[in-house]
């Protein structure tokens, strides 16, 4: 009854119909806040560095890989330690059809993703019988055995040290700076971004979900189980691959090396810290692992303590690893969540309670 | 060829050590330990610094144990304790993020080097005609003689009947009167002394380094072959993870040690899931 008096007074981030209701975004804040980041997005290069240009490619790349792994690990809860094998496999496909076709950069690109897709569908089978940590323990296999092939593979048909890439080419536009890089990889990484939010509010994401939170009362629903098992793994481990191809070019050479153990517990830091399940998540996630590091050695900088490579080295890890704990054991939605929490006490200021709860994605 | 048995045997020896304590703690607390590698060098390092400080091999040994003891307790009070009951990825994940915080303290603390653990004992130890390396006769009389210890603890002991019937049913064992908390403490307390142990005995085998947490893997390779909450099956499979890597570092390449342990645990994968002696409700539970 109130609500129809007060029509003009409700705020246009309720969601009041349907169409609202599954909206991305609803309401002038959220779509402020939207503008208000895509134009810093781009009026970045302007301002920065070249060097933390550079760390914001490598953060975007790591956003594609994320969102994915976080649609796998988060959405359909299989948890993967499988994905720095999977941004190897990118980046090898892409490498070695480089090294004996010289195929151009989209098509290496697409061929890293459909191995990706392959190799992951191949996982997701073998992973169909099996729960939680099962599915774990399979990609911790797929992973030393793709990585004992990698380096199998270099050492026989590579060069030992590294396979050294060329400068890609889209059409016309070569990418050589980082900040043509940047652009590149921004629109790459909106669009893998607003998929997967799209993604997501389909019948297909919804079944991955679905499946994720319980899987036998998702087949009572008449979701078909092993189908979303298979695709979800399909899906993400493309996207993953395609990252890896991605990174692989963008650093310009590749060595079975860089995809140890550490890489994929790396990436699940991203989604734990970023929040588990949350698209936003993975992004702020996957920003905030991959600037630590330098953030950290600014800060010793800053502080001007002369502290030893290796130490530091050493430092950083205890850092991660303590940010792994602590959001597991404090905030197991992550930074999303805190996100969240801020976003709804500002909109709601200076009130302190909020009537409604809001969504946000 | 009988140092070839006796090298089996050691790392036989030490993987199982490490296996059990990674089966104790999941009996317990339904926590998969990834980090039992970095959690065995960790300990590791402790003794071959303390001997470098100049204690002697056994009281160093013993040092190392406290150290363990005091370790494991701090890992179940501070990490463990809040994720028990989580879904089951929460605990791995977090022995995820354990493992890099010990990476990371070995560095800081250690250096991160390689170091020897001597244990101050002649090179070979004859018996009748065969001369055999010490270090593996050491290796494999320890890891042994604490297999036996902490079976016969796990059986005849109020502790070890506790930690099983924590382990058959938790509600049940607190509702007769048993503190919960206090067994699964003393149950990643021992896990942290076979652990600890199987890195001392290692790195006197060998040495200290980084890299040599890979024992976690094969030694997590080994239970998860012999099924989760065995530990009759982790021991067994310790001798096959650690005959096919003797094998292979001998006829293949010492590159590709792992590749064998993998493919066997693919093919268990594949056919048996929940490992050679596990429980067959275990993998519907987890």
């Amino acid at each position: 009854m109130s609500i129809n008096m007060n029509t003009q007074r409700i705020p246009s981030s309720l969601p009041t119909s349907r169409g609202r209701t599954i909206a991305l975004r609803r309401g002038r804040a959220q779509w402020l806040t939207v503008l208000l980041g895509a134009l810093a997005l781009l009026l970045l290069p302007g301002v920065a560095s070249v060097f933390w240009v550079h760390l914001a490619n490598v953060s975007l790349i790591a956003v594609i890989a994320a969102v994915a792994l976080n649609i796998l690990t988060g959405n359909a809860r299989l948890v993967s330690l499988g994905q720095a094998a999977f941004l190897g496999i990118g980046a090898f496909t892409a490498g070695i059809l480089q090294r004996a076709y010289d195929v151009p950069f989209p098509v290496a690109l697409a061929a890293a993703a459909v191995a990706g897709g392959i190799a992951g569908f191949f996982i997701a089978l073998l992973s169909l019988r099996l729960r939680v940590l099962y599915v774990a323990v399979t990609t911790l296999v797929l992973h030393f055995t793709v990585t004992t092939i990698f380096s199998f593979v270099q050492a026989v048909f590579l060069d030992s040290s590294g396979i050294i890439l060329p400068l890609p080419s889209l059409g016309i536009l070569i990418l050589k700076t980082p900040t043509q890089w940047y652009y590149f990889l921004v629109v790459v990484a909106a669009i893998v971004v607003l998929g997967a939010l799209n993604l997501l509010r389909s019948f297909i994401g919804r079944r991955w979900t679905a499946v994720g939170e319980h899987d036998l009362a998702a087949e009572a629903l008449g979701v078909p189980v092993a189908k979303a098992k298979l695709s979800v793994f399909a899906v993400t481990s493309a996207v993953v691959a395609f990252a890896g191809a991605l990174s692989a070019y963008y650093v310009g050479t590749f060595s079975f090396e860089t995809y140890n153990l550490g890489l994929a517990i790396a990436y699940l830091a991203m989604i734990i810290v970023g929040g588990v399940g949350s698209v936003l998540g993975s992004v702020l996630g996957a920003v905030f692992i991959t600037l630590l590091p330098h953030v950290l050695d600014q800060m010793f900088l800053l502080l001007d303590l002369k502290i030893r490579a290796n130490v530091l080295a050493g430092i950083h890890q205890i850092t991660f690893g303590a940010m792994i704990v602590g959001f597991l054991l404090f905030e197991p939605r992550g930074l999303a969540e805190l996100w969240r929490r801020f976003s709804a006490a500002a909109a709601d200021w200076p009130f302190r309670y909020r009537s409604v709860d809001r969504g946000n994605r | 060829m009988v140092a070839l048995v006796l090298t089996t045997v050691a790392s036989w020896g030490i993987y199982a050590l490490l296996g059990i304590g990674i089966v104790l703690v999941y009996r317990t607390s339904r926590v998969l330990n990834i980090a039992s590698g970095e959690m065995a060098i960790f300990i590791g390092y402790v003794a071959a610094t303390s001997i470098q400080y100049g204690l002697p091999f056994p009281v160093a040994v013993l040092f190392s144990m406290g150290a363990a003891t005091v370790l494991g307790f701090v890992i179940f009070w501070f990490a463990i304790r809040g994720v028990m009951g989580e879904p089951p990825h929460v605990g791995l994940m977090i022995t995820v993020g354990i493992a890099v915080i010990l990476n990371g303290l070995m560095i800081v603390l250690f250096g991160g080097g390689m170091i020897a653990i001597p244990a101050g004992l002649p090179a070979f130890t004859t018996i009748g005609q065969v001369q055999l390396p010490t270090p593996d006769v050491v290796a494999t009389i320890g890891a042994w003689f604490s297999i036996a210890v902490i079976a016969v603890i796990y059986r005849l002991t109020n502790l070890g009947l506790q930690m099983r019937a924590v382990a058959e049913r938790v509600t049940l064992s607190a509702q007769r009167g048993l503190n919960v908390d206090r067994t699964v403490a003393l149950s990643w307390i021992v896990g942290l002394l076979a652990a600890g142990l199987a890195g001392v005995l290692h790195g006197e085998r060998s040495f200290v380094a980084l890299s040599a947490s890979a024992i976690g893997i094969s030694a997590l390779i080994s239970c998860l072959i012999g099924g989760m909450d065995s530990l009759k099956g982790v021991v067994i499979a310790a001798l096959i993870v650690a005959a096919a890597e003797t094998l292979t570092a001998r006829y293949i390449d010492p590159r590709y040690v792992l590749i064998a342990p993998v493919a066997i645990l693919l093919v268990i994968l594949i056919v048996r899931p929940w490992g050679l002696f596990g429980t067959v409700e275990e993998i519907r539970r987890v």
